[in-house]
């Protein structure tokens, strides 16, 4: 009986290795080719012309702002000078219990505004909404709320723009200025089934950002940072645009995302009852429009767009990926008649049976196999060979696919262009899986437990801010003037 | 069965590791080439690129900007140093990102290099390469830089299988508007191939090309043509060149097109009524609204009506102003404040002082002075 469950047990985890590994080879080999097509096609595009012209397309970025004192005028400032011509910044302050607003209204010159907003979307009373009275900010809108999280604020501020597109962003992120251009661009080859747009994230920790704009890119000191600037690579470059090109992408992050003002508002805007508010949006949009037999596509660009402060600790870490394992799971049940449904065509027969095979149950079957393996030992059934050769081929696949992702980088974007920064990419790569692979499996699986448990609170992110970056940029550059010196 | 199966992980752990040493020895010569790049073999391009500089700005009349003065022989002669094909290419990618800066006589002085140095042969070879790439780098360059005024080279890369090609080639060719032919005539038969993308950077170099008003008055037939086409997706794009040129001699015809079948045209038709309309397009736009169940054709409707209507409409937009949805809102009390220059005062006279919150809130939006409606 015994050797039945065993072989049974062995053959379901080398199937599920198998599916996986051949998976991400497909993926990666799709997203290869979309990449060398998408820089094929944008080498030699002239992006001013949409600055300029009638036909582009209108934007409201919209930033939901919370407790950002610290950083806000430099952000907000930043998101003004962005390269665009017609568009505005909508900050909406989510009942902030700092000064980010006053700061607000006396760096940009605010006034009360009356202003009409859309009803559509029920959100936290609004208490007053402001604009400038000084022309240079004529762009800003800033919308002050009572508190209801980062999902009712973006509804807040879609329920106040007017434009044809929203880009919801996180405030202190760094947007590139031609960011908009770029994904302008993308919007403008298919507007009439383009109803979403994504963009490469960055982690800009290390990173000299000086008034809110990106001055120079560094890989990051810390370990914890590089690991996951190679998975945040991976995770863009190798994964969502080959699900962009299958169009059965079903995220896009929270971090910079373009959206249809009019298919959100059609949608219901975003879930204010999940901590995993970006994917679920992303979800709905696509299995409403197919229900409503509306022509859609999600697009992805390769290109790096927006760039964000990551945990730099793994406590930190520890919490955001146990926030986005809360969110993936309440996304799938939320929309589990999805599963292996015809109806859905491709969305529903492969993109969610992936997420849920090979995102939500990734970490049990790894850590069950892990369980697994100590009862063999415990039962003297382990074949040392074979085994060794198995953990080396866990290994290696995932170093391949690390390298495959470095190589994806250094032809197309070259992001870390600094000596060095390819051999520790490199390094990187070579002690992930054991140094950083372990602690992202235990974090998803207390984030299945705590979303078990009840919990639905965000966790407490704890973020140095850029403008503590740049001081220590700066530190450094001092200290290594004096060590120079000495 | 274990020892085949054992057999079959080692080769496969072996063909990775083969891939992986693979990787790792190009991203290192990656690397290393990259590193070389930056430490020599810039030196002759940075200097070409510095010399370009003082060349352009000693050639400018601006005294104040005036530094070390360099000749364009000076400029010609580092720049033939530079043998391989990788620095060229660095150069011309500087010259290209100049030409896009800068304008009026250092346009003039930056095609003379590129005559001077002959890279006309080298743009040519471009089109001529199997390279995708390439043959797009190649139209840039020569709609760019190239003073022969004739599109015989690019003629031929319209017949390209590859849609950017061919795309970059008509650009290429709107972008030169070579004299005595119609630049836009290859829309004629490549219609299919508009995106709204493509559209966009035809209009741009059309706007601002110094030869619009040329193409607005000698190409008018043309104009005419695309309005005529079978094609919806070039019927609208001409009507978007009309709005551009302001062809209000096109109204009529533009006006027929209201009762198209496809959405996106009757927007546009609407938009063109909206800035060259007059009180005769009133009728069709009412009726039009009434029948129209999508938001953005009402939005475009009640703008219009903003622009041509008048006190016989007040009714019609009145019921708009009641929407739940916000643009229809506040486009029809815009509307209406565009007609009686008041709306506030319109909506007491109809309604007595009882204006509900939302109504309320819509008429103190268009009458703030720091939102903009249009």
């Amino acid at each position: 009986m015994n050797v039945i469950v065993s072989y049974l047990a062995e053959s379901f985890y080398l199937v599920y290795a198998l599916i996986i590994s051949a998976s991400y080879l497909v993926l990666a080999i799709i997203s290869l080719a979309t990449i060398k097509r998408y820089r094929t096609k944008n080498t030699n595009v002239d992006y001013r012309h949409i600055l300029s012209s009638p036909l582009s397309p209108t934007i409201s970025l919209i930033a939901p702002a919370f407790n950002e004192e610290p950083t806000i005028v430099d952000n907000v400032r930043s998101l003004l000078s962005i390269e665009y011509n017609n568009y505005d910044v909508v900050i909406v302050n989510d009942g902030s219990e700092d000064h980010s607003l006053e700061k607000l209204i006396t760096a940009f010159d605010l006034v009360e505004v009356a202003y009409d907003i859309d009803d559509r979307l029920t959100t936290k009373p609004i208490r007053n909404i402001f604009k400038s009275k000084n022309l240079a900010y004529n762009r800003l809108i800033v919308v002050d709320k009572e508190n209801g999280g980062k999902a009712d604020a973006l509804n807040a501020g879609i329920s106040v723009s007017e434009k044809e597109l929203i880009a919801c962003i996180d405030v202190d992120c760094v947007i590139l200025p031609d960011a908009l251009l770029r994904m302008a661009k993308a919007y403008l080859e298919n507007p009439e089934k383009t109803v979403a747009i994504g963009g490469v994230v960055r982690i800009a920790n290390s990173c000299v950002i000086e008034d809110g704009r990106l001055v120079e890119v560094n890989l990051p000191q810390k370990a914890i940072g590089r690991f996951q600037v190679l998975e945040y690579i991976r995770a863009f470059l190798l994964s969502r645009m080959a699900w962009s090109r299958m169009n059965g992408l079903m995220l896009i992050s929270g971090a910079f995302g373009l959206f249809k003002r009019e298919v959100v508002l059609e949608v219901g805007g975003y879930d204010t009852k999940t901590v995993g508010e970006d994917m679920e949006l992303v979800v709905r949009i696509r299995r409403k429009l197919i229900e409503w037999k509306r022509k859609a596509q999600i697009k992805y660009i390769p290109e790096p767009l927006c760039w964000t402060e990551a945990p730099a600790d793994y406590k930190v870490l520890g919490r955001q990926r146990n926030r986005w394992t809360r969110g993936t799971i309440e996304t799938l049940i939320k929309h589990r008649d999805l599963f292996f449904n015809p109806k859905y065509g491709f969305f529903g027969m492969v993109s969610y049976p992936y997420w849920f095979f090979f995102e939500w149950l990734a970490p049990w079957v790894e850590t069950s196999g892990i369980l697994f393996f100590l009862y063999l030992i415990i039962t003297s059934q382990v074949h040392w060979g074979t085994t060794a050769l198995l953990f080396l081929f866990v290994y290696l696949f995932a170093v391949l696919m690390s390298l495959i992702t470095l190589l994806a980088e250094e032809t197309s974007y070259h992001q870390y262009n600094k000596k060095n920064n390819l051999y520790q990419m490199i390094k990187t790569a070579l002690l992930e899986p054991f140094f950083y692979h372990p602690k992202t499996v235990w974090w998803a699986i207390k984030g299945n437990i705590d979303k078990w448990r009840g919990k639905t609170s965000w966790g407490k992110m704890a973020r140095r801010g850029f403008a503590d970056i740049k001081l220590a940029a700066k530190a450094k550059n001092i200290e290594y003037v004096i060590q120079n010196k000495e | 069965m274990l020892t085949n199966l054992t057999h079959i992980i080692a080769y496969v752990n072996l063909a990775i590791l083969l891939g992986c040493g693979a990787l790792v020895v190009r991203l290192l010569s990656i690397g290393y080439s990259r590193a070389l790049k930056t430490d020599k073999k810039n030196h002759f391009v940075k200097e070409a690129e510095s010399n370009i500089n003082k060349y352009l700005i000693s050639s400018s009349e601006n005294e104040g900007l005036r530094l070390e003065s360099v000749s364009k022989f000076q400029v010609i002669s580092l720049m033939q140093l530079i043998h391989s094909r990788a620095r060229k290419d660095q150069l011309m990618k500087r010259l290209l990102k100049l030409k896009s800066e800068l304008h009026g006589e250092f346009d003039i002085l930056l095609k003379e290099l590129y005559e001077s140095l002959n890279l006309k042969k080298r743009s040519l070879a471009k089109l001529r390469s199997h390279s995708i790439t390439q043959k797009i780098e190649g139209a840039n360059e020569i709609s760019e830089f190239d003073q022969s005024n004739t599109d015989e080279p690019l003629a031929k890369l319209l017949k390209s299988p590859f849609l950017a090609v061919r795309q970059m080639a008509q650009l290429s060719i709107v972008k030169m508007s070579p004299r005595g032919t119609d630049p836009l005539a290859f829309l004629l038969s490549h219609w299919s191939e508009l995106t709204d993308w493509h559209e966009l950077q035809i209009h741009q170099q059309l706007g601002h090309s110094s030869t619009m008003t040329q193409i607005a008055s000698k190409h008018a037939v043309q104009l005419e043509k695309l309005l005529y086409h079978s094609n919806n997706t070039v019927k609208t794009f001409g009507l978007k060149l009309c709005i551009l040129f302001q062809k209000v001699e096109h109204m009529p015809l533009i006006r027929q097109m209201i009762h198209s079948k496809y959405i996106r045209t009757r927007i546009w038709v609407l938009k063109a009524i909206s800035e060259m309309g007059d009180a005769t397009d009133v009728s069709a736009v009412t009726t039009l609204l009434a029948k129209s169940n999508d938001n953005h054709e009402r939005e475009a409707c009640l703008k219009a009506l903003s622009q041509v209507g008048g006190e016989a409409q007040l009714s019609l937009l009145h019921q708009y102003s009641s929407s739940k949805n916000k643009s229809l809102r506040l486009m029809a009390v815009y509307a209406i404040d565009q007609i009686t220059s008041n709306a506030r005062q319109y909506f007491i006279s109809v309604q007595g002082k009882s204006l509900s919150g939302t109504l309320k809130r819509t008429i103190d939006h268009v009458a703030e002075p720091l939102n903009v409606i249009v």
